[in-house]
């Protein structure tokens, strides 16, 4: 987005065409079971505690998973999950190896941790129930 | 660290996240980077930041597209609801403007117009033509008449100089009769001209070759319009014409119609060995012929314009009072209305190319300056707007952009309506000025674009102030209901109607001096009596043989006065001849052919001497008569007696036989200028009839009469000499009347800002209006209260216009030698009709609100 967006909230008709458009998608899944990359960056920021940024926690789910994962593929859930209030974001101090720009530290709310469990749950609910498939017939 | 991304890609970057996100973004980017540059190598990490950017590109240019998009139909929609909740104001606003874009669109097309003559010609950078200058008294007098051996001794002279071109077209006969098989017509414009006429010029032939169509011998091309006079739709082609009953040519080409932006206007080219005219051939000493020349580059004519003077001293001896000077052609139709003999007959000035151009900014000035004051004074009412949308985060810059959009929006509908204004009004500009104008004869299509973008601009001129002036609104200020005195703004609407009616004014003085200098011109004594005069030119040779039994014929008749001949007229166009006063230099002069009644009936006035006589037989071959201002210039104590010497066809020496009191013979741009009159009564080409004021139409019955026992074939044609005196000022006369247009308009736009900001005001102050009644005031107090400060205003502007009108109005006068004075009374009655207009506007309005029941204005405090 550009910067033309800034103070666009002036408009309502852009509030009720561009901003639902946004979250129409998105809509009443904040009490509902996280998807799989959700679940996954959540899970990240929590391991990576004090040191959860957009880098570390791409960084640390392709190590886990071996897969590459594309950039926008974490930087949107951050971002979708930090609205939800799921994850809080921070602003760090400026290092030298970024060419002296801040980070956004990212840290698990507790929303987010129940988020986390409410999926676990739901996960362990599925499992639980499912043997182990005989596949010697085939 | 692995070293950055290069700082442009970083930028490119930077501009496509938010910007909320930026800092967070180039450092996690820079840190992938570094990454990458580390496994794949700086090369690779390059290519791969660069694809970031690319790929971002489709959706940053949606958004940007998109966003303002969004923002537009909003502002659309509050534009609309504004002009639909305000329409008497969004009527003033936009008449205002559309009838300020109208005007300046049509003065613009005029001046285009003026702008193209002679446009057309192919060669018209390197053609020149000569004209001749000569020292009168401490000041050069201009004429486009040149001899006719110039040409040719330029060509040999000159390398610069590739082909020479001559026309005749005599002064002493402006029409030839012309005749084919019984039709005949007097044609006005016949040249004869050289066969490279066709080469130099691009008058492009219908019919036959351009290259042998004037190689003679006795040869013309005649004009498509000429043509179907005479010949109907028949090809012209090898036709045989008579020009005056004695010189036959055969035509050899047809010619497209000419242009009407061409000073070169002719309906018949004749080729030059038919010139009948033989004794101007080889001399030096008159300047009968006009000659253009084409040059083989662009030059710039100074280059050898200082070699002209060894030609001058070949042929001509030493002068120094005399001298050539190239015109360029594009600078004949604008540059040459001071010359005393021209073939050009539409002449126009740059001097009203650029008075029109002023007119047109000022009048879009006024139009502009409406719309700014009409829309700041309406603020308060968007005041509200202004402050909600600061509240909810709108910025200055966003504002800004809104109402400059609102008055492009305004200045898009008003042009809209400006271009249905001009169509409407060409035609009577058309006749105004007497151009054939039309608003499609360039790049229609290039125009209206260029005009679009005008209105554009002119819209955002006008909106800049408001703009700037509406978003600066304290969002807690006004919605708390406190505007705020607003002081400054009013003061900044104050001045812009000053400045309104200081050009109004302008305009009113410029157009009373314009109008009275007409009057002067028309009604100042000229030395001799105009009215009463008929003027028949006899053009043809037949007639003019036949002028003596003319004459007789009609001193028969009691109701006419008398009859004169005279080969030119005053009022029209005078020759120049070579002569050499005793005691003095030799020197073109002009000079007229008349007989004996000239004098009489003219009603000049003999101040020594004596008249021409018809029993004094060498009357006829050597006695002259000469004006007092030729007998100054020539330097003569005691005129009659004094020897003369003109080389004409013969070698006519005479000597001085009466003085004539001075009398304008030409308009009032020249001063009178010395003239000498000889007596010869078979050059007359024109009849002067004095007739009885109270018996006109029978009088023009008898002169027709005995006309057509005369000459049964061939019509009678005729003018009133006052009439022709009026034409010399025609162009000021049209000059008056387009400036009296636009003045309306500026008045009438002026007026309606006024009155705009006057119901602004009555709105405003209804409630003072209501209590001041209660209180016992009565409803002219009020409404004189109200109007008085505008009036103000509308008085300090006269102060400003005096000076600036009086400058110009002064420097306007200087074209005339003799001119009426710069009056205070013009001044004093034309601030007064400012101000009479300005309290009708605003005196209505106040005296309206004065008059209502203070109940209703009262009634919701």
């Amino acid at each position: 987005m550009g910067n033309e967006w800034e103070g666009f909230f002036v408009e309502r008709e852009l509030d009720i065409t561009v901003i639902s458009s946004y979250y129409r998608k998105n809509r009443g899944k904040t009490m509902k079971t996280l998807s799989r990359t959700e679940e996954l960056v959540l899970l990240s920021v929590a391991y990576l505690k004090e040191n959860a940024y957009g880098v570390s926690v791409r960084k640390h789910i392709m190590d886990l998973t071996e897969e590459d994962w594309s950039i926008g593929a974490i930087y949107v859930p951050l971002d979708r999950l930090t609205k939800w209030g799921f994850l809080d974001a921070l602003k760090g101090e400026p290092t030298a190896e970024r060419g002296g720009r801040r980070k956004r530290y990212y840290r698990l709310t507790k929303a987010g941790w129940k988020a986390l469990c409410h999926t676990r749950k739901i996960n362990r609910k599925f499992w639980n129930d499912i043997p182990q498939p005989d596949f010697e017939k085939e | 660290m692995i070293g950055k991304p290069p700082r442009i890609a970083q930028w490119f970057f930077s501009r496509s996240v938010r910007s909320e996100d930026r800092e967070i973004l180039l450092g996690d980017f820079q840190e992938f980077f570094s990454e990458i540059s580390v496994k794949k190598g700086r090369r690779y990490a390059l290519l791969w930041y660069w694809k970031q950017i690319f790929r971002s590109f489709p959706r940053i240019l949606a958004h940007t597209l998109w966003a303002p998009f969004v923002l537009l139909r909003n502002y659309l929609l509050v534009s609309v609801r504004n002009f639909r909740k305000s329409k008497l104001n969004f009527l003033i606003n936009v008449s205002g403007l559309a009838v300020g874009m109208a005007c300046c669109m049509l003065i613009l097309v005029f001046i285009m117009d003026e702008l193209s003559f002679d446009r057309f010609q192919k060669n018209g950078d390197r053609i020149f033509r000569v004209v001749c200058e000569e020292l009168q008294r401490g000041a050069w007098e201009t004429g486009a008449g040149t001899p006719e051996p110039l040409g040719a001794a330029l060509v040999e002279e000159f390398p610069e100089v590739v082909r020479a071109v001559r026309i005749y077209h005599p002064s002493w006969v402006t029409k030839w009769a012309v005749s084919h098989e019984g039709r005949s017509f007097y044609e006005e414009d016949v040249y004869f001209t050289d066969s490279s006429f066709l080469e130099v010029f691009t008058f492009p032939l219908i019919k036959g070759d351009p290259e042998t169509a004037l190689k003679g011998p006795r040869t013309a091309v005649i004009t498509q319009a000429a043509s179907e006079k005479y010949f109907g739709d028949r090809s012209p082609l090898g036709e045989i014409l008579t020009i005056d009953g004695r010189i036959e040519v055969r035509i050899t080409g047809l010619a497209g119609d000419i242009p009407h932006n061409s000073h070169l206007f002719f309906s018949l080219l004749v080729s030059f060995d038919a010139m009948p005219d033989k004794w101007v051939l080889n001399n030096w000493r008159t300047l009968n012929m006009y000659t253009y020349l084409l040059l083989n580059q662009p030059h710039s004519p100074e280059a050898f314009e200082s070699r002209l003077g060894l030609v001058i001293k070949k042929n001509f001896g030493p002068v120094s009072d005399f001298r050539f000077i190239f015109q360029p052609l594009l600078d004949i139709h604008l540059h040459s209305r001071r010359f005393g003999f021209d073939l050009a007959r539409h002449k126009s000035d740059i001097a009203y190319v650029t008075i029109f151009s002023l007119i047109a900014v000022f009048i879009l000035l006024l139009a502009c300056v409406n719309f700014m004051n009409l829309t700041t004074a309406r603020s308060m009412k968007r005041a509200k707007e202004v402050g909600l949308r600061k509240v909810i985060g709108a910025r200055k810059s966003q504002l800004r952009k809104q109402f400059l959009g609102e008055s492009v929006l305004s200045a898009l509908a008003a042009f809209a309506a400006a271009l249905f204004l001009a169509f409407g009004f060409l035609p009577f500009l058309s006749r105004l000025t007497e151009r054939k104008l039309s608003l499609t004869q360039h790049n229609l299509p290039l125009e209206l674009l260029l005009l679009f973008m005008g209105a554009i601009l002119v819209g955002l001129f006008s909106g800049s102030y408001p703009a700037m002036f509406l978003s600066r609104f304290r969002p807690v200020d006004v919605l708390k209901g406190d505007f705020g005195s607003g002081r400054k703004s009013v003061f900044v609407r104050r001045i812009l109607v000053l400045f309104q009616f200081s050009i109004s004014v302008f305009l009113i003085i410029g157009t009373a001096v314009i109008f009275k200098q007409n009057r002067f011109c028309r009604k100042t004594n000229l030395g001799f009596d105009k009215e009463q005069v008929v003027v028949v030119p006899l053009w043809d040779s037949r007639s003019k043989a036949g002028f003596d039994s003319f004459k007789d014929k009609l001193r028969e008749d009691p109701l006419i006065k008398g009859v004169a001949g005279a080969s030119e007229i005053p009022g029209g166009s005078i020759g120049t001849r070579g002569m050499l006063p005793e005691n003095n230099t030799w020197a073109p002069q002009n000079s007229i052919f008349v007989d004996e009644n000239f004098i009489q009936v003219m009603g000049l006035e003999i101040v020594e001497g004596r008249n021409f006589s018809r029993e004094i037989a060498s009357d006829e071959d050597d006695a002259y008569m000469v004006n007092e201002a030729a007998v100054r210039a020539f330097g003569w104590e005691k005129a009659v007696g004094k020897r003369l010497f003109w080389r004409g066809d013969r070698n006519k020496k005479g000597q001085v036989v009466g003085v004539v009191k001075d009398f304008h013979y030409a308009s009032f741009h020249q001063k009178i200028e010395p003239l000498v009159l000889m007596m010869n009564t078979r050059w007359a080409s024109y009849a002067l009839v004095r007739i009885q004021m109270d018996k006109i139409s029978e009088s023009l019955a008898s002169i027709r009469k005995t006309w057509k026992t005369l000459h049964p074939d061939h019509p009678l044609e005729y003018s009133f000499l006052d009439s022709r005196f009026e034409e010399l000022y025609r162009s000021e006369e049209r000059m008056g009347k387009i400036f009296e247009f636009f003045t309306l308009i500026a008045l009438f736009i002026s007026c309606l800002g006024l009155f705009g900001l006057a119901a602004q005001l009555v709105e405003h102050k209804a409630k003072e209006a209501g209590i001041r009644k209660v209180l016992g005031a009565s409803p002219e107090g009020i409404a004189f209260l109200f109007s008085r400060e505008f009036l103000k205003w509308v008085l300090l502007a006269n102060i400003f216009a005096w000076p600036a009108a009086y400058w110009a109005m002064h420097r306007w006068l200087q074209n005339f030698v003799y001119r009426t004075s710069l009056g205070w009374e013009i001044f004093v009655a034309s601030s007064v009709l400012a101000v009479v207009v300005a309290f009708l506007t605003v005196g209505w309005q106040s005296f309206r609100a004065a008059r209502t029941d203070p109940a209703r204005s009262l009634r919701y405090e």
